[in-house]
């Protein structure tokens, strides 16, 4: 990496990627937009900022990916939820299948490269 | 959360209120209800409120910023499924606030849209005005062609196409505007595909 920061690469890698992160963290509870952006920051490399993930959650959920709802918390200021809606775990299913096959073919592809590294 | 902070939020949601214009008064609500939510939220203890507040401000962006990233794709998508030629002319006009790319659509949109209006209006506007409307090869040395629609006087030169300019005008006028209409409609559909891949991220690269 350059010391200017990441290359163009690497931010097209993650933001390619930020779609499925997205609909992966929502896969099994749902989440609002702050636990959303800790998860991906505790969990992936995606270094997403909320400039960003709002937009696209609300693009996903236009796109009928998902829903939300709101809840009032005890905190005093009301969440939004979001949630996979059916159409919505069809398309994370797919995407998941798809990247586990690439990323592991391309693994396989640049694993001597690893070796050098070290 | 100290006040100061809180001012801080307050004036961010006003303005962001008032850059989500196009959208409709529900949509909007709950765009600013959301943005305040996180904000409330991320500010945590009244010490660290300011700070706190002031960093996610700064990675959200300006407040025009935010909202055109919530506007634009929708406004390309409605464009898009509507096939709206209007709809798609000013879904144009806001991607080329956004980049270069908007602003070569924009430029060729407006020419496109231009021309077909001149060869229109010379169709329609020759049997009333026979004498000054029509298209004239100018007696200057370049040989320039010049279409006159009938403001002002009729120009040194030789009239060249006669009555010929009203199908002409007519055909090249309504070919242009569909060729132009379908250029916007299928430059709404680049957009939204740009935009499918998030666009550019202000805190992206101060993260890392």
């Amino acid at each position: 990496m350059s010391p200017e920061g990441p290359d163009k690469w690497e931010v097209q890698l993650r933001k390619g990627c930020l779609e499925l992160a997205i609909l992966a963290s929502l896969w099994a509870q749902r989440l609002y937009g702050l636990e959303i952006l800790r998860r991906l920051e505790a969990e992936s490399e995606l270094l997403v900022s909320e400039g960003t993930v709002y937009p696209l959650l609300s693009r996903l959920k236009s796109e009928g990916l998902l829903e939300s709802e709101w809840v009032e918390a005890e905190a005093g200021h009301p969440r939004k939820y979001y949630r996979l809606t059916p159409a919505g775990r069809r398309r994370a299913a797919q995407m998941a299948h798809f990247w586990s096959q690439f990323s592991e073919k391309l693994d396989r592809l640049v694993a001597p490269l690893r070796k050098v590294e070290r | 959360m100290s006040d100061g902070a809180m001012q801080e939020i307050e004036s961010y949601l006003r303005r962001l209120r008032a850059a989500l214009r196009s959208l409709s008064p529900e949509e909007a609500e709950d765009i600013v209800k959301e943005i305040g939510s996180h904000l409330r939220e991320s500010a945590g203890t009244p010490e660290g409120a300011a700070e706190n507040v002031a960093a996610v401000l700064e990675r959200l962006g300006s407040p025009t910023d935010l909202a055109s990233r919530f506007t634009t794709y929708s406004m390309a998508r409605k464009a898009e499924r509507s096939g709206s030629p209007w709809l798609a002319l000013r879904t144009i006009f806001r991607w080329a606030a956004l980049s270069v790319r908007g602003v070569g659509a924009l430029v060729i949109s407006l020419a496109g849209y231009g021309l077909a209006l001149s060869f229109l209006l010379a169709g329609l506007a020759k049997p009333f005005n026979r004498d000054r409307v029509g298209l004239w090869k100018l007696s200057d040395p370049a040989g320039s062609w010049s279409l006159h629609l009938g403001f002002g006087a009729a120009p040194e030169g030789k009239e060249s196409l006669g009555w010929w300019i009203v199908p002409l005008g007519l055909g090249l006028g309504l070919a242009l505007l569909w060729l132009t209409a379908r250029f916007g409609l299928r430059s709404v559909r680049e957009l939204r595909r740009t935009l499918e891949v998030p666009v550019s991220d202000a805190g992206e690269e101060k993260d890392s």
